[in-house]
């Protein structure tokens, strides 16, 4: 390798090789944070859910009047849906998880003001809930059918005995033991039992920490709002909405159906901007790298037809075309890695602004690595096409006067 | 050592078509400093590119050292004028960008040696030139003649079968011309052989043996004394 | 001679059109990025209501448990919104010249005529002085008077959505609506009308929308309107009736003073503090008096109306903007070089070298003016892109107005020159003779 003459030849080229090294370095700052982030609202968006998010239909239903039975038209509603042969399991539900959504409450492990409650997402559904989820409860046992509350507005208030977590809440309530069979207190100070456990499933809001964190207890009340959850068949969701949105509204007609879409879509809304974000990130990276590889093209076709006559007399001189080639490519990767090495501090730098600006987390340094090797190739495509252009130039240029 | 036995070059392009060589022969034997003559179009370029190897021609025979060189592929083209051609141009044709040392370098890099014998190599062809000193200067700190003296240490450097050199005095002024000159007979006389094209007749005088073009055919001087007269019978008999 | 600079700059950059394309393409992709990122941070930074902004404060009342604060991760802050009570009796001392309760709830209009079947609207529950207060502008009429506040008449604000939908864009004040079951006469059509940030409810972020209707906060009780928007509680209370709810701790209504000098707030403040001692001896308040009064932009900082995000796509983008000026004073460095051999030639037939430089400034400026123009252009598109993206968010928040295309101008004349100066100025360096000698 000729590496020593090239660094000194481009020595003599200070401020064009200086210009392009910063421009990667700059490039790689970019690349590298932008790459973090973007991997990190993936991880994110590609949580887990507990739920079997793509088959699921939210409905959610407002009626119109206050002289309505809402038990009843409850009761008629999902003895609709659970019969519809399309459908696989129906519940009614507070709030649809993952729309941001919810509500949520505070659970203490006594029966003691001074005690800071937990705070953790509710949902409220009826005996064929965590089957219409798809959640899986691993141990203890669903809610029987007596246990379901059956609320009317103006009804006494009456808080739940027994109650389901996730495993998440479980270990953050009993922390040294088995969440199962233990009691909770709500905030008036009533009992509650934990008879199941689910292993996971998030809650209602993407943005908070305690996802993880949901309980579930057996109550239907009849509002003016209804929310009803469906599972449906797999494969058969998307034709089965239309479906349920006409029939509800025939079932009772004094009534807006304000929403029956698939789940998918309110949880990607959730994640609207996340999403957004990420996009964003992808098209400026994409931008940059063609942008870089544009102008590595440019330059290195500009240089190539400076240098026409010093390749010619390389040629002359016994230069293979290979080493012609070879030298072209050797001198990208010099500019190219004193442009990462750069880049490398540039990176920490502005990885820092972001950690301490925006309590982003730390930099893997992976992200690194893999943006140098993505530059690496990217510049040495680019200098490849004018590099192969210029081992066509005849040895013969050498003996050209001017 | 060097043969060349009807050689023709053409060059077409799109309306005319020159023949540029026409049937050549020539022979140069090891230790000869033969000067290549003839007005201007009479084919020295293309002479001197084929026999550095730079171009090909259309028909004919080129051999070095008994070597069919004719009908090699690139590379090889190139090995062969790495290791058995000095180079000396008109225009010296060092690389800017290069100081001396990595001038001279060039070649040997290409022929992949190590780097003490490179080194040994470069200081002893810059001595015989007698710019020991500079090896770290630009080209374009150097005056002409120290130029030309780097490029001739170039092709020496590399212990070239032969040198070839193309008007090595064309861009100098008269005194630095003679000091080229006399450099090159002193490399003649240390055994190097020499094909020098010029167009100047008394610079081929300083050379032992003369060869005259003419539209790209001979017009003298295309073999050795010995060989002469075999050589012209037998190109007569073809032409 | 600035025409003979102009002819010979385009000859020069049709010379090498790739290069050249390749410089008007860095910028222009360059400013497009950067400016997209400035616009949406800008819109979103920006003041909704400029003229008023310092006048309007927004209220808290630390109403919040004894035991732990609203934010436990910051205790200094009382809770963001009001219990029903206190609204209430704010509104009733009347401290300030003009105040507003509101929240946001979800409303079923039921259309006249036959096939029409009823709709859901969102609506802002508030009391009349909201309209003069946040000042949004009305096609027809206005908004209600104190009087109907007080006898909870049912009255309503539309928006022209909604009164294109029902009465086909006419003037229709004084016409009847049925909301919630209830007829409704309209008082007045507001016209567009788009504050953004949404700064009167920031609540959930402060880029949703405003409301479609307006209607009169004293009709919560009757109606039993809920709050649509979020709702903090602490007490355990045991709720019965719809009374039970209002009555409670729990807080779920936003609250504004208007307070036009700073003598004004000062009163306002001791008026709050004094109501608040008052209401501690009937045994509410147990916290330490922390009651706080934020102007407009005060309160959309509160709130970080500007995400995360924002800044960082703007940092990034101007990094970004970084990368194409870097690319472009390489390229226009490399071009300038390319043609030294002209500049000493001219420079040998008689031009002096500000005649030199300027014409290379020329075509540095027309190259930056394309660049410009395109990037203005692709900025345009690419906000279109993300308004379809984020359906969420308002499209004003990917609108670009005036001030916004100056600025974009500005950047890229900037960019163009940054980028040209230098190697214009460089390549001129160069004393006539030396290059014509080795050419």
């Amino acid at each position: 390798m000729e590496t020593g003459p090239i660094v000194r030849a481009l020595l003599h080229h200070k401020t064009g090789t200086f210009l392009v090294a910063l421009q990667i370095a700059v490039s790689l700052a970019i690349i590298v944070n932008a790459m973090f982030i973007i991997n990190a609202r993936i991880e994110k968006m590609n949580r887990p859910t507990g739920m079997d998010v793509a088959n699921l239909i939210a409905i959610s239903i407002r009626s119109t009047g206050d002289d309505s039975d809402g038990l009843a038209d409850i009761r008629r509603d999902l003895d609709f849906l659970r019969y519809h042969p399309d459908v696989d399991q129906a519940t009614v539900i507070n709030h649809f998880p993952l729309s941001g959504s919810g509500s949520g409450t505070g659970l203490r492990t006594l029966p003691d003001e001074n005690v800071t409650p937990t705070s953790t997402a509710r949902y409220q559904l009826d005996e064929y809930g965590l089957e219409t989820l798809g959640a899986n409860l691993v141990r203890g046992r669903n809610f029987r059918p007596e246990e379901v509350q059956m609320r009317s507005p103006g009804d006494e208030p009456q808080t739940a005995e027994v109650v389901i977590v996730t495993q998440a809440l479980g270990d953050e309530l009993f922390p040294q033991q088995d969440p199962l069979g233990n009691v909770v207190y709500w905030g008036n100070m009533e009992p509650a039992t934990i008879i199941g456990i689910v292993d996971h499933m998030q809650g209602s809001w993407v943005n908070w920490d305690g996802l993880d964190r949901n309980l579930f207890h057996a109550r239907v009340s009849a509002q003016n709002f209804v929310r009803y959850l469906v599972r449906s068949r797999p494969g058969r969701r998307d034709a089965l909405i239309p479906v349920l949105e006409s029939e509800l509204f025939k079932l009772n007609r004094n009534r807006v159906i304000r929403e029956v879409s698939a789940h998918e879509d309110i949880v990607a809304r959730s994640y609207e901007l996340d999403r957004a974000m990420t996009n964003i990130l992808i098209a400026v990276i994409i931008l940059l790298v063609g942008l870089t590889a544009l102008v590595i093209t440019g330059l290195a076709s500009y240089f190539v037809s400076q240098r026409t006559k010093q390749i010619g007399i390389r040629r002359a001189l016994g230069a293979t075309r290979m080493d012609i080639l070879r030298y072209f490519l050797v001198e990208n990767w010099l500019i190219t890695t004193l442009g990462a090495i750069g880049g490398c501090l540039l990176t920490v730098g502005v990885g820092y602004w972001l950690e301490t600006s925006f309590d982003l987390p730390r930099l893997d340094w992976r992200y690194l690595g893999a943006s140098i090797l993505v530059l690496w190739v990217v510049s040495q495509f680019a200098a490849y096409w004018p590099a192969r252009r210029a081992t066509n130039i005849a040895p013969a240029v050498a003996t050209r006067s001017v | 050592m060097l043969e060349m036995d009807q050689v023709s070059k053409v060059y077409r392009t799109d309306r005319v078509q020159t023949r540029a060589l026409d049937g050549l022969c020539v022979q140069v034997d090891a230790g000869e400093f033969v000067a290549v003559t003839g007005p201007s179009g009479s084919g020295k370029t293309t002479f001197l590119n084929i026999a550095g190897l730079l171009e090909t021609f259309e028909s004919g025979t080129y051999k070095l050292e008994g070597e069919d060189v004719g009908n090699l592929d690139d590379a090889a083209r190139s090995r062969i004028r790495n290791q058995k051609i000095g180079f000396i141009f008109q225009s010296f044709n060092l690389i800017p960008d290069l100081d001396i040392f990595d001038n001279v370098d060039v070649p040997l890099r290409y022929r992949g040696m190590k780097a003490p014998e490179r080194r040994r190599r470069i200081e002893d062809a810059l001595l015989r030139v007698g710019l020991g000193s500079r090896s770290r200067h630009l080209p374009s700190q150097l005056s002409g003649g120290q130029q030309q003296r780097v490029a001739i240490a170039r092709a020496l450097a590399g212990d070239p079968l032969f040198l070839l050199a193309d008007e090595p005095t064309g861009n100098l002024d008269t005194q630095m011309a003679g000091q080229v000159m006399e450099l090159l007979q002193e490399i003649n006389q240390a055994g190097t052989t020499i094909v020098m094209v010029t167009h100047d007749p008394s610079l081929a005088a300083m050379a032992s043996r003369n060869i005259t073009l003419l539209d790209g055919k001979l017009e003298s001087g295309g073999t050795t004394q010995l060989g002469a007269h075999a050589q012209d019978l037998a190109c007569s008999l073809i032409t | 001679m600035f025409a003979y600079y102009l002819t010979n700059a385009i000859r020069s950059m049709r010379r090498n059109p790739a290069l050249t394309l390749l410089v008007v393409a860095a910028i222009a992709v360059g400013i497009a990025v950067s400016m997209t990122m400035l616009t949406v941070y800008y819109v979103m930074a920006s003041n909704p209501i400029p003229r008023k902004s310092e006048q309007l404060f927004a209220v808290q009342l630390d109403s919040w448990n004894p035991l732990r604060p609203f934010d436990s991760d910051r205790p200094e802050r009382p809770p963001h919104q009001m219990t029903w009570r206190d609204v209430n009796a704010l509104l009733e001392a009347g401290y300030a010249s003009r105040q507003a309760g509101m929240f946001e709830a979800e409303l079923v209009i039921t259309p006249q005529g036959e096939n029409q079947l009823p709709f859901e609207v969102s609506a802002r529950v508030t009391s009349s002085d909201f309209f003069p207060m946040f000042e949004p502008s009305f096609r027809y009429g206005g908004g209600w008077d104190r009087q109907a506040d007080r006898v909870s008449a049912q009255v309503m604000v539309i928006n022209r959505k909604i009164n294109d939908r029902l009465f086909g864009g006419e003037d229709s004040v004084g016409r009847r609506v049925t909301v919630n079951g209830r007829e409704f006469t309209i008082t007045g059509v507001m016209d567009q009308w788009e504050p953004m940030p949404r700064f009167y409810d920031v609540i959930e972020g402060g880029l949703d929308e405003v409301s479609e209707v307006f209607v009169p906060l004293s009709l919560t009780p009757r109606m039993k309107f809920n709050s649509a928007g979020s709702d903090w509680g602490w007490k355990p209370e045991p709720i019965r009736s719809f009374e039970d709810w209002l009555n409670s701790e729990a807080v779920w209504l936003q609250f504004w003073a208007e307070l036009p000098t700073p003598e004004d707030k000062a009163a306002y403040q001791a008026h709050i503090d004094a109501y608040v001692m008052e209401q501690k001896k009937l045994g509410r308040f147990e916290r330490p008096l922390n009651n706080q009064l934020h102007d407009v932009m005060e309160w959309m900082a509160y709130h970080e109306i500007v995400q995360k995000d924002v800044r960082v796509l703007v940092g990034l983008g101007f990094l970004f903007l970084v990368v194409c000026l870097l690319s472009s004073v390489s390229l226009l460095l490399t071009k300038f070089e390319g043609r030294s051999g002209e500049m000493s030639l001219r420079r040998a037939l008689g031009a002096n070298k500000t005649q030199v430089i300027s014409q290379n400034l020329i075509e540095v400026a027309v190259i930056g003016t394309c660049g410009g123009a395109i990037g203005i252009t692709l900025t345009w598109a690419s906000l279109n892109a993300l308004g379809a993206a984020i359906t969420r968010a308002p499209q004003a928040l990917f609108e670009i107005d005036t001030t916004m295309i100056v600025t974009a101008i500005a950047v890229s004349v900037c960019t163009s020159l940054l980028a040209g100066i230098y190697p214009a100025v460089k390549t001129c360096a160069i004393a006539p003779a030396q290059q014509l000698k080795t050419q």
